[in-house]
């Protein structure tokens, strides 16, 4: 299709790296996906080749490309968003990776945490960069990179050796050297300060981190580089972490709007407008997006470590379903959970409990209790994990969101979704571009380039697809929660007893 | 080529039936879709039982395939179909413009399994589990037109929706015919006034009906001089085979 005008996303994600082209009308036009091996070489540790998703990229473009019989030519601009803190450092002059990608889930970094916390540095790194010093953040993975790879420190004061979050990497292979990040992947970092968005020297001399190092902090939409290479002539104007991208995707451009990502976990994100807010009760305070020339937007994001994995490990460990959709089908077999709950603290708690001592636990078994009941309580935990995260919305902003969008694999399951409308008493929307993560890219890249004039242009594209409104009674609710809440505090602190 | 052995065929079709009804089935309705006598439908159960290849719930009476044969009940499940058909469904409401429901048929109804809305944001309700009348609309026709003779078993009386409901079992018959020969079905007002409908058939892999797919709309967006839109028909006809597709590779 010749003169078709399409914005481009690459969506680099932890299982794949995906290609996807939007028309003007921000519909879905192809979609071009190409999987990449993750290798845990120990416990603990999780790892991408840099090289292979790179090569992914040069394959699954044109591969999309192709499908919607276009050239680079058709393509306006180009949004990149990514999989979060996992990062690496390469030679500037070959451009060959010094590291593997060293990934978000990775804990070999726990060391330099615990130096850091034991230094009385964690008030600090979590006033200045509005998160605490922890393993899920990068600054500690490439502190353990600076003591471990051989010259690398020594390297790198020289200025020889760049350091980036997987958009950086992209954007320095696809524009020819350019080394630069957006607001939103490094507020992740542990080294930006949240107020300034700038790197902060604080930080850096509390993880040891030479700036010369560091990637340019640049906005969420601008154009950082023109593509020599996979898409020439397109620029590069828009990149955003994968959960700040689905919050822009889902239009979520009001203070109070939010969105929840049901996929093997979940993420809710609040937009709080322009006033930085607080990482307290449990939730990590984030950059939503920075447009050039306005305030920047920060958001609050509750994460839950187990949610569609739960439903897995019910498929893969014990055998109760043979597909994941069908813990819906078991579930709809009973009328309620017969008292059974299911805690799935497989690796501790997060938000916003972040108890690393928990462990899962079914309880309120009784001889009445069937495989129905049992799939019940599965759907129940991911609907109860996530009002925890809106009732510590609620407590830190002040504000509780009348609807909630939500976007994943998971969103195909209406019991779960009724359940989630159900217990958090609000309505729950689906967009028809379920495409979040790579719609939000696209939209920013867009926007940045001028296919859509403003976010409000941006907003009329959101369509409703589906939507379920609360059914449950209040006293079924209350009776529910601290049902949910005394089995909670049976998995509380499980490993130190 | 050996005469079949008439008691082995018929135990084989209760089987079947029992693993593909997604439900443990009393004697009335197991007898009525096989078309034999339930004191013949009777006998061969309780030598099945005993064979141990279909067990009976206790406190309803009803029957179902054994568990042991659970590998072989390769029925379709309703969770699998929406997980799979969504984002087709999806694809198909933004290219159309139009609603989009994927039904699949459960005892003398259409079920509706996924329901995605018109794309205008207009407020509507979500109908996932709402039955419909297989005889007044799109999606029950195609199921009716490609379902095995005499299941489901329709009333003598067909209820009538409004003017336009066809309301006799010839008229039926007639237009499941037309939908045979034609590969989809109109609904044109004949469950609610207002409402436009074309619907076609979703197959799994061995070409056996298992859902149908509806677009839905006003009757200047859905049809052209009285039959389906070409373009939306292309549209649907598209998503349903992607959506057959993606069935397939279901495990």
């Amino acid at each position: 299709m010749s003169g078709a005008g399409y914005v481009a996303a690459i969506d680099q994600g932890t299982g794949s790296t995906r290609c996807l082209l939007f028309d003007e009308a921000g519909r879905l036009v192809s979609l071009a996906q190409r999987e990449h091996s993750h290798r845990h070489p120990q416990p603990g540790w999780s790892e991408h080749d840099a090289s292979e998703i790179w090569g992914n990229v040069r394959r699954v473009v044109p591969q999309a490309l192709s499908d919607a019989g276009a050239t680079p030519a058709d393509v306006i601009a180009l949004g990149i968003a990514n999989q979060r803190e996992s990062c690496l450092v390469w030679d500037r002059r070959t451009g060959r990776p010094l590291s593997p990608v060293i990934t978000w889930e990775d804990t070999r970094a726990s060391g330099v945490v615990d130096d850091v916390v034991a230094a009385g540095h964690g008030a600090t790194v979590l006033e200045l960069s509005g998160i605490p010093p922890a393993t899920y953040f990068a600054a500690s993975r490439l502190r353990w990179l600076l003591d471990t790879v051989p010259d690398l420190e020594k390297r790198a004061r020289a200025g020889e050796v760049a350091f980036g979050t997987m958009e950086t990497w992209l954007v320095w292979n696809l524009g020819g050297g350019v080394h630069v990040t957006d607001v939103t992947n490094a507020s992740r970092t542990n080294l930006m300060n949240i107020e300034t968005l700038a790197w902060d020297s604080r930080l850096l001399s509390v993880f040891g981190v030479p700036e010369a190092l560091l990637p340019e902090i640049r906005s969420t939409a601008e154009t950082y580089a023109v593509c020599d290479d996979v898409l020439p002539g397109v620029p590069i104007a828009a990149t955003m972490g994968d959960q700040q991208a689905a919050l822009f995707g889902q239009t979520c451009f009001d203070e109070g709007q939010s969105k929840c990502t049901y996929g093997t976990g979940a993420f809710l994100l609040v937009n709080t407008g322009t006033t930085r807010p607080r990482s307290t009760t449990g939730l990590l305070a984030t950059v939503a997006y920075v447009l050039p020339g306005e305030q920047p937007v920060f958001a609050l994001e509750g994460s839950m470590a187990v949610s569609g994995s739960l439903v897995q490990w019910c498929r893969d460990n014990i055998g109760l379903v043979e597909t994941a959709p069908r813990i819906e089908t078991l579930a709809a077999t009973v009328e309620d959970n017969g008292g059974c709950y299911v805690v799935p603290a497989f690796s501790g708690l997060y938000a916003p409990q972040w108890d690393a001592d928990a462990r899962g636990v079914i309880v309120g078994l009784t001889s009445y209790v069937s495989r129905g009941h049992l799939a019940r309580g599965v759907l129940e935990a991911t609907a109860w994990q996530t009002a925890e995260v809106v009732d510590a919305v609620e407590q830190t902003s002040g504000t509780r969101p009348d609807t909630l969008r939500v976007d994943g694999g998971m969103t195909t399951n209406h019991l779960l979704m009724q359940t989630v409308a159900d217990v958090l008493d609000v309505t729950v929307e689906r967009p028809l571009f379920s495409e979040t993560v790579s719609v939000g890219a696209a939209y920013a890249a867009g926007l940045s380039a001028g296919v859509w004039p403003d976010l409000d242009a941006l907003r009329r594209l959101w369509r409703r697809a589906s939507s379920w409104e609360p059914r449950m009674d209040e006293s079924a609710r209350e009776h529910e929660r601290a049902h949910w809440a005394h089995a909670v505090d049976r998995a509380k602190g499980w490993l130190t007893t | 080529m050996t005469r079949p052995v008439q008691s082995v065929l018929r135990a084989a079709s209760l089987v079947t039936l029992l693993a593909g009804a997604g439900r443990p089935l009393d004697l009335v309705e197991i007898s009525a879709a096989v078309e034999l006598p339930k004191s013949t439908v009777h006998g061969l159960l309780a030598t099945l039982r005993s064979a141990g290849w279909v067990e009976q719930d206790r406190s309803t009476s009803r029957y179902r395939v054994s568990h042991r044969l659970d590998g072989l009940a390769r029925s379709v499940d309703p969770a699998d179909l929406r997980s799979a058909a969504t984002p087709w469904m999806d694809r198909l409401a933004a290219e159309t413009g139009l609603e989009v429901q994927l039904a699949w048929p459960d005892r003398d109804e259409a079920v509706i399994v996924q329901h995605v809305y018109r794309p205008d944001n207009s407020p509507q309700r979500l109908r996932v589990g709402e039955g419909l009348p297989l005889h007044a609309t799109a999606l029950g026709k195609v199921l009716l037109a490609h379902a095995r003779p005499g299941r489901p078993v329709l009333p003598d009386r067909l209820e009538t929706f409004t003017r336009f409901t066809l309301s006799s079992h010839d008229d039926l018959a007639a237009e499941s015919t037309r939908i045979l020969r034609d590969g989809y079905a109109v609904e044109s007002g004949e469950y609610f006034p207002d409402i436009t409908a074309i619907a076609v058939p979703v197959r799994d892999a061995l070409g056996d009906l298992v859902a149908a797919l509806a677009t839905l709309g006003s009757r200047d967006e859905v049809l052209e001089r009285g039959d389906a839109a070409k373009e939306v028909l292309t549209c649907l006809v598209r998503a349903a085979g992607f959506v057959s597709r993606a069935m397939a590779m279901l495990p």
